[in-house]
């Protein structure tokens, strides 16, 4: 495994958080890595290659039809838009 | 009569008998808020303009004499988590500051149709992450038992309000015993159904294979009564159960209870609560259930496997808030390294969350990422399978199984928030039932000399919720419902 603090950048990157303070990023990799050390009791577990993942109920398709339908309440939607124009939500630029 | 002294059947009894006014009992039930919340912090909102209007509509359905709901003036709190429409819900997190819901989950669909009135949003952990509520975004709630320590959780507002008498019966949600666990420490009941019993259409997700709406009451009953209302299929979950659930291990039906060794041989279970359930075994044996030491050999594995599991699930639930797509937005600027886009992602997310979730999502992308999946999530799913099959074995020689459900009574505020690990193992027997799948419940079965109520965990089958609470009922007569007490007040001060 790669070193602790570098994993922790690293994903937290990934995770899209950060940067932190030093004192709140110290205690969040502090923990981190205490977490990771309760994991390793994982690697005593000798699985049966025969065992699958067991379910409550058996598999089955529980989609609904792809049709569009309308919202009920639009207006309560449009409402909790932090910005708009119009009826459209403004989102600022994703493209960079 | 004192209108907080009864129970769900009698009150709903009371109101077609036109003996109790539903605006009576919202006002009861206000003027007791009024008086404990100030000590208790169990609410994030209050809703009494609207109660008082269902209130009133219940009336005018009882004066025009149409059917009556099956929980008609039942006055209920909801966690929230949970979507009740034109209502903010904030998962107890700054980050869905000013949102408000936009429709109704189906279970508060199915509960306001059967006629039960909702009196507000209780607190929780944040996105439902945590043991005591201390988690939450917003403020700490405080145990009705002793208010220096907590009332557990992560729906701990929901089981504070009950065990004040703030609500009659609550809606919690489960994903590691966020139900049992906050149940067992204020002294009230709270269910874990089956997973896919109730819909999770409406429920803010956490981590989906896990997530469960549950019910708190003060007694089994009440508890049953509020099931048997939100179970049910619902085809906007692609989860929830076919409306008849068969168990795939038919129930044995010999009155024989399992005893776990693993869950009593723990370091840290407390002398008291291993002397509540020794008081326990010995009611069970005196009904006439035998009892029979059995073994979940798997268990040790379930808190790392949880741990990995519901925090990948949560890593992967949580990435919508962005402040783009959803969440309160925090402009990021254009850095050396990284363009505004990613710093606004960033920002938003780091400012909008608490620590506890920011760590179970740091842990979960770890968890996923690549190089690391199969070591920790592929193998954390074996074990998951494991732990089901030692519940499935174990199912084919007893009809439940019993256990303590947390390994110590109410802890001190304060006395966890810096060790996480310490906290996360308030949960260790009850995490391994969500695993599983299968419905356990947590009733009153003690208090310590601190006079702190003690939670026993009964356990059964899939599709046995029903069944569960039958057994849960038969152990408050047995007992005489000598544990189903209320904290006393006097002066508006909780007098323990």
């Amino acid at each position: 495994m790669e070193n602790t603090s570098k994993l922790f950048d690293r994903v937290a990157h990934l995770a899209r958080l950060g940067p932190y303070e030093p004192k709140m990023g110290e205690h969040l990799g502090q923990d981190f890595a205490r977490i990771l050390d309760l994991f390793k009791v994982l690697e005593q577990l000798t699985a049966n290659k025969e065992t699958k993942p067991s379910w409550a109920a058996g598999p089955c398709n529980a989609f609904r039809e792809d049709e569009s339908r309308a919202f009920k309440n639009r207006e309560a939607i449009v409402a909790n838009f932090p910005a708009k124009e119009s009826s459209y939500l403004k989102v600022p630029r994703v493209i960079e | 009569m004192n209108i907080l002294d009864l129970s769900a059947t009698e009150l709903t009894a009371k109101v077609r008998g036109g003996e109790l006014l539903p605006t009576d009992i919202v006002s009861a039930y206000f003027k007791q808020i009024e008086t404990l919340e100030p000590e208790i912090d169990a609410y994030l909102l209050l809703m009494k303009g609207s109660a008082f209007e269902q209130a009133k509509t219940l009336e005018n359905k009882i004066k025009s004499k149409k059917p009556l709901g099956a929980l008609a003036g039942v006055p209920m709190s909801i966690k929230d988590n949970i979507c009740v429409e034109g209502s903010p819900t904030t998962c107890a997190s700054k980050i869905l500051s000013g949102y408000k819901a936009t429709y109704n989950a189906t279970v508060i669909e199915r509960l306001t149709a059967q006629d039960a009135i909702i009196l507000g949003k209780t607190n929780l952990d944040e996105f439902a992450m945590g043991s005591s509520t201390e988690n939450s975004g917003i403020k700490v709630t405080k145990n009705p038992w002793d208010t220096t320590r907590v009332p557990g959780g992560s729906s701990g507002g929901s089981a504070a309000s009950v065990a004040g008498a703030m609500a009659l019966t609550s809606l919690g949600s489960e994903t590691g015993g966020s139900v049992r666990q906050p149940a067992s420490l204020c002294g009230v009941v709270g269910l874990k159904p089956t997973y896919g019993a109730v819909s999770r259409f409406g429920l803010v997700a956490f981590a989906s294979s896990l997530d469960q709406v549950g019910p708190l009451g003060r007694d089994a009953r009440d508890t049953a009564l509020i099931f048997e209302t939100i179970a049910g299929h619902d085809p906007k979950d692609s989860t929830s159960l076919p409306n008849k659930v068969e168990s795939r291990e038919s129930r044995v039906v010999s009155r024989t209870i399992g005893i776990p060794k693993e869950y009593f041989d723990v370091e840290g279970l407390d002398p008291e609560v291993a002397k509540a359930m020794e008081n326990a075994i010995d009611t069970f044996k005196k009904e006439g259930f035998t009892i029979k030491e059995i073994s979940l050999p798997h268990t040790k594995y379930a808190l790392p496997t949880y741990y990995i599991l519901a925090s990948s699930e949560a890593s992967a639930n949580l990435a919508r808030f962005d402040g783009m797509r959803y969440g309160s937005r925090v402009q990021g600027q254009q850095g050396q390294e990284e363009g505004e886009l990613i710093q606004t992602y960033k920002a938003s997310r780091t400012k909008g969350f608490g620590a506890e979730v920011q760590r179970r999502i740091l842990i979960g992308t770890f968890a996923l990422s690549h190089g690391y999946y199969e070591a920790y999530y592929g193998r954390a799913q074996i074990a998951r399978s494991q732990i089901t099959l030692d519940f499935s074995n174990a199912f084919k020689e007893v009809d439940a199984i019993i256990s303590p459900t947390t390994p110590t009574p109410a802890f001190k505020i304060g006395e966890k928030t810096q060790d996480p690990l310490a906290m996360y193992l308030s949960d260790i027997f009850t995490i391994p039932v969500n695993l599983a799948g299968i419905p356990a419940v947590s009733i009153p079965c003690g208090f310590s000399k601190n006079n702190l109520p003690i939670g026993l965990q009964i356990m059964a089958s899939h599709g046995q919720d029903k069944f569960l609470l039958e057994l849960a009922q038969s152990f408050e007569k047995a007992t005489s419902r000598e544990f189903i007490k209320r904290p006393r007040i006097t002066g508006g001060k909780i007098n323990d």
